[in-house]
C-alpha cells in the first residue's frame, strides 16, 4: 500500500505508452469554438478551394522579376502537396477546349434578323478596315458578323500585386484546415524560397500554422513557469520533499486519466483543454493541503472530512453540470476537469494515508492587530460592484480577439487583398439542394448582377442550356452562311469564309461539366450544393433564399453570442446547485459561505470592465473561480481549527495561483483573459482570509 | 524649361530605336501592304510613328496605347485590339534585339541556314504560331511573323 501512489501512475503511464498511437492532441484553436453551421461553412469554404492558394510576389516589374518568378514556378511544382502554379492569367489548354467545344452555348448570342445589306456593308467595312489597319487585329473567319460576342475583362497576361511586382499562384492539394498536414508545406515553402530576395510569401492557411506553433510554444512556456513556481512553493515553504513527490505524482495520475478517458470519450485532446485541464487539476492541491494541515494522513483508511467532500462535490457538481453543454472547449474541458478531480480526491483521500507522510509543524494562532470587517460589508461592497459591471460590461464577440494577434500576416493578408483586388468584390455563397437548381439559382441572381463572376461563365443550368439550343436550331444559319459567301467574293475576299459558325451543329448540353481549372467549383456538403460568386461591392446583394454574403466572421460572432447565453443559463443552473450544496452543508446561514463565491466574482468582473471587454474565456474562468471560492467558504464556515484552515488555504491559493495565474503572462488572448480572472479572484480570497472576522 | 531639357536629354540617352519598312500580307484579302515607320523605346515607353503611306503614331505607355493621326485626334485603344498591340509592340522590341533572341523564354529558338526560327509558347502560340528571323553577325536585320490565319508581317529594317 505505501507504494500505491506510484503503482497507480506507473499503471497510467503504461495504458498511455499502449495507446499512445491513438492519443490524439488536437491544435486548432478555434474549433472548439464552432457550432455545426459554422462548421459547415467552413467545410464548404475548405472544399470550394477558396483559401487553398499560395501567393509568391516578387517585387518590380522588369524581366529579371518574371524570370526569377519562372524559376520559383519549376521549383514548386516539384513540391509535394502543390497542385499547379500559374504565372500567367491565361486559361488551361483544358479550359480553352472546353470553351471551344460549348462557344456558341457560352457565348452572347445576337439573335437579329441580318439583312443581304446589312450583311455586306458589315463585310465592306471589315475590308476597308484590313486595307487600312496601323495596327494588326486579325479577321473573324469564322463569324465575321459578331453574331456571338463574349464580355472580356482587362486582358493582362501576367498576375500583378498592385504597386509591388509580378504574382505567381501555386494550388494546393493538402488539406489546409490540418496543422500537421499545413504546417508540413510551410515549412517545405519557406526552405524553398529562403534564398530568394525580395519575396513576400502568403497562404491563408500560414495562419494556422504560425498561429498554432506560437500557442504551443506560449503554452510550453505558461507549463514551465507554473511548474517551476509550484516546486519553489514546495521546496522553499512547505519543505516537504516526500508530500511534493507524490502530490505531482497524484497530479499526473489525475491528469493521465482524464487524457484516457477524453480520448476514449471524446476523441481527441485539444492541446487548449490540455493545458486548462492541467492548470484545473491544480485546485483538487486543496483536499490535499486541508488533510495535511489538519494532520489527517496519520490515520490509515479512506480520511472522511465532510468539509472537504462537500467542497469537492460542489466543485465537481459544477463540472458535471458543464459537461452538457453544447460548446465544445467548454464540455471537453468541463469533462476532463471532472475526471481528473475525481481521481485527485480519490488519490488525496484514500492512497495518501497509507504514504507515512510526515505530519505538518504545529502551527500557531496568529495575533493579528489589525480589526477584521464584518463579511456582511464585504458582500454590499460586491452587490455596488456588480451593479456597476452589469451597467458597464460589455460582451466581446469576435473570436478573432482571442486568437493570437499575428501583426506580420494580418498585414500580409491585407497587401494582398487589396492589391489583387479581392476588396472590390463580396464573396456571395449560394446554396440549393441539387446542382441544377444551384445553377438556375445562379442564372436570376446573374439577371440582377450582370457583371459577377462566378461559374456560369462555363457553365450553365440544363434548362438554360436546352432553351439556348433551341434557339440557336430555330436561327437560319444556312441563310447567313450563303449570304457571307456571296457577298465576301463580291467585295474582294478570299475564299477565307469556308468554315463560318464552324461545329454549331455538333453542339449539346452534355459536353458541360465543372472541373478545377474554371477557377470556381460547385461542392456538395450535407445534402446541399454551393458555390461562390463575386459581386462588385458598390452592388447590393439581392435578397434571394439561399443566398447569402459569405462572411465567416459574423457567424462565429453570432456563435459567440449564442455561447455566451448558453454559459450563463448553465452558470445560472450552477449557482442554484452551490447554493443548494450550502444550504446542506450551513442551513440557513449561507452569507459567510456565499462571500467567497460573490466578492470575488464582483471585484473581478468590475476589474473586467475597467479595462475592456468580457469574453467567452473570462466566462469561462469565472466558473472555475466559483467552484474554488466555494471550497474555501466550506472549509473556513463554523471551523473549529482557524490557523490549520486558514494555512491550508493560503498554501492552496498559492499553488492555484502558481497553476493559472501564470497564464496572465500569455500573449494569447484566450489565456490571459482565463489568468487575469484566476489572479484577480485569488487576491479577492485572499482579502476575504485575511480581512473578514471569523464566524 | 530646363525640366523639359533633362527629360528630352535622359530620353535620348536612353531610348533605342530603328526604322523600318513593313510589309503584311492578309491572307482573307489576297494582299500585301507596305509601310515606313520607326519605333523608338524605352523601359517605360514605345513609339512607332508611321511615315508612309500616312502619318499615324502609337504610343505605348504602361498598359495604355493611344492612336494618333496627322490630324491631331488621338484615341485609345481598348479590349482585344490593346491587347493585340501591346503583344505586338513587345514582340517588335524584343525581336529587334539579338541578345533578346538567344535569350528570351517565351520562345524556343532553332538555326536554319542564315536565319533563326522561333517557335512561340504558351499564350502567344494562339495566334502566332512562328518567326522567323534574318541576322548579320550580331545584329538582326529582318524578322517575319507568320499567323495562324495565314497573315505574314515582315518588319526589315533600314
Amino acid at each position: 500500500m505505501k507504494h500505491l501512489n506510484l503503482f497507480i501512475f506507473f499503471l497510467l503511464c503504461t495504458i498511455f505508452l499502449i495507446f499512445s498511437s491513438q492519443i490524439k492532441f488536437s491544435t486548432n484553436f478555434l474549433e472548439v469554438f464552432f457550432s455545426k453551421e459554422s462548421t459547415t461553412l467552413l467545410n464548404v469554404t475548405s472544399k470550394l478551394g477558396l483559401s487553398n492558394n499560395i501567393y509568391v510576389a516578387k517585387k518590380g516589374f522588369s524581366d529579371d522579376a518574371l524570370n526569377e518568378l519562372r524559376i520559383i514556378a519549376g521549383k514548386l511544382k516539384n513540391v509535394e502537396g502543390i497542385s499547379k502554379v500559374k504565372l500567367t492569367v491565361s486559361p488551361s489548354k483544358e479550359l480553352k477546349e472546353y470553351y471551344k467545344k460549348n462557344y456558341y452555348l457560352l457565348a452572347d448570342f445576337n439573335a437579329s434578323k441580318f439583312s443581304t445589306k446589312e450583311i455586306h456593308d458589315r463585310l465592306q467595312t471589315a475590308y476597308d478596315e484590313l486595307q487600312n489597319a496601323f495596327i494588326y487585329m486579325p479577321l473573324d473567319t469564322n463569324d465575321p458578323l459578331g453574331i456571338f460576342s463574349v464580355k472580356t475583362g482587362e486582358e493582362h497576361t501576367y498576375l500583378k500585386l498592385r504597386d509591388y511586382g509580378y504574382i505567381l499562384k501555386a494550388g494546393v492539394s493538402i488539406d489546409t484546415s490540418s496543422a500537421a498536414e499545413a504546417k508540413q508545406l510551410y515549412s517545405k515553402v519557406n526552405t524553398l524560397l529562403k534564398d530568394h530576395k525580395d519575396l513576400l510569401v502568403y497562404a491563408p492557411f500560414f495562419f494556422l500554422v504560425e498561429n498554432s506553433s506560437y500557442i504551443r510554444s506560449d503554452t510550453q512556456k505558461i507549463i514551465t513557469i507554473a511548474t517551476v513556481l509550484l516546486l519553489l512553493l514546495y521546496f522553499f515553504m512547505l519543505k516537504n520533499y516526500r508530500l511534493l513527490f507524490h502530490t505531482i505524482i497524484a497530479i499526473g495520475s489525475s491528469v493521465l486519466s482524464a487524457i484516457l478517458a477524453s480520448v476514449y470519450f471524446l476523441g481527441s485532446v485539444n492541446i487548449l483543454v490540455l493545458a486548462f485541464g492541467i492548470s484545473i487539476t491544480t485546485i483538487s492541491i486543496d483536499y490535499m493541503f486541508h488533510y495535511y494541515f489538519h494532520g489527517d494522513f496519520s490515520t490509515k483508511g479512506f480520511i472522511k472530512q465532510k468539509r472537504v467532500f462537500f467542497g469537492f462535490l460542489t466543485t465537481f457538481g459544477v463540472f458535471v453540470i458543464f459537461s452538457f453543454i453544447s460548446i465544445r472547449l467548454f464540455y471537453e474541458l468541463a469533462f476532463f476537469s471532472a475526471v481528473s478531480l475525481f481521481v485527485a480526491y480519490i488519490l488525496f483521500s484514500w492512497v495518501f494515508s497509507y504514504l507515512e507522510i510526515e505530519k505538518p509543524p504545529v502551527i500557531r494562532q496568529s495575533q493579528d492587530s489589525f480589526k477584521r470587517v464584518n463579511p456582511l460589508y464585504l458582500l454590499l461592497i460586491s452587490v455596488v460592484l456588480l451593479g456597476y459591471s452589469y451597467i458597464h460590461l460589455k460582451f466581446d464577440d469576435d473570436l478573432r480577439n482571442l486568437d493570437y494577434k499575428n501583426e506580420k500576416l494580418l498585414s500580409l493578408s491585407q497587401q494582398f487583398r487589396e492589391g489583387l483586388m479581392q476588396s472590390k468584390y463580396q464573396t456571395v455563397l449560394i446554396r440549393d439542394s441539387t446542382q441544377e437548381l444551384l445553377l438556375q439559382k445562379y442564372e436570376r441572381l446573374q439577371s440582377t448582377h450582370p457583371t459577377m463572376l462566378g461559374i456560369g461563365k462555363f457553365l450553365l443550368s440544363r434548362s438554360k442550356c436546352e432553351e439556348k439550343l433551341k434557339q440557336l436550331k430555330a436561327f437560319d444559319f444556312k441563310r447567313i452562311r450563303e449570304t457571307i459567301q456571296t457577298e465576301a467574293e463580291k467585295i474582294g475576299f478570299t475564299n477565307v469564309f469556308e468554315h463560318l459558325y464552324a461545329g454549331l451543329e455538333s453542339m449539346s448540353c452534355d459536353n458541360m461539366h465543372a472541373f478545377d481549372d474554371m477557377g470556381f467549383k460547385i461542392v456538395k456538403e450535407n445534402n446541399s450544393y454551393y458555390t461562390v460568386v463575386f459581386i462588385p461591392k458598390n452592388e447590393r446583394l439581392t435578397k434571394m433564399e439561399g443566398v447569402e454574403i459569405l462572411d465567416i466572421a459574423k457567424h462565429l460572432s453570432q456563435d459567440m453570442q449564442n455561447s455566451k447565453q448558453t454559459i450563463v443559463k448553465f452558470m445560472t443552473v450552477s449557482i442554484v446547485f452551490i447554493i443548494v450544496m450550502l444550504v446542506l452543508v450551513s442551513g440557513i446561514n449561507i452569507l459567510y459561505p456565499l462571500v467567497y463565491i460573490v466578492f470575488p466574482l464582483s471585484v473581478v468582473l468590475f476589474g473586467i470592465t475597467l479595462f475592456g471587454m468580457i469574453n467567452i474565456m473570462h466566462m469561462f474562468a469565472l466558473i472555475i473561480l466559483i467552484a474554488i471560492g466555494i471550497d474555501y467558504g466550506v472549509y473556513m464556515h463554523k471551523t473549529t481549527t482557524q490557523a490549520e484552515t486558514r494555512t491550508a488555504i493560503k498554501y492552496a491559493l498559492l499553488s492555484t495561483l502558481a497553476g493559472f495565474g501564470v497564464l496572465i503572462f500569455s500573449n494569447t488572448v484566450a489565456l490571459h483573459s482565463i489568468g487575469f480572472v484566476i489572479t484577480v479572484g485569488i487576491g479577492a480570497i485572499f482579502i476575504l482570509l485575511l480581512g473578514t472576522s471569523d464566524r | 524649361m530646363r525640366s523639359l531639357l533633362i527629360l528630352l536629354f535622359t530620353t535620348l540617352i536612353f531610348a533605342n530605336s530603328y526604322d523600318f519598312d513593313e510589309n503584311k500580307f492578309v491572307f482573307a484579302l489576297g494582299n500585301t501592304f507596305h509601310k515606313v515607320g520607326k519605333i523608338t523605346y524605352t523601359k517605360e515607353k514605345a513609339t512607332i510613328t508611321y511615315s508612309h503611306p500616312r502619318y499615324k503614331q502609337i504610343v505605348k505607355v504602361d498598359d495604355n496605347i493611344s492612336i494618333e493621326g496627322s490630324s491631331g485626334k488621338k484615341y485609345y485603344l481598348k479590349d482585344k485590339a490593346l491587347s493585340h498591340t501591346k503583344a505586338f509592340i513587345d514582340i517588335m522590341i524584343r525581336l529587334g534585339q539579338y541578345k533578346e533572341i538567344r535569350n528570351n523564354k517565351d520562345f524556343d529558338v532553332k538555326k536554319e541556314g542564315d536565319k533563326y526560327v522561333l517557335t512561340f509558347k504558351g499564350e502567344m502560340k494562339r495566334m502566332l504560331p512562328k518567326a522567323e528571323v534574318r541576322t548579320n553577325s550580331t545584329h538582326v536585320k529582318s524578322f517575319k511573323l507568320f499567323m495562324n490565319n495565314g497573315d505574314t508581317l515582315e518588319i526589315v529594317k533600314r
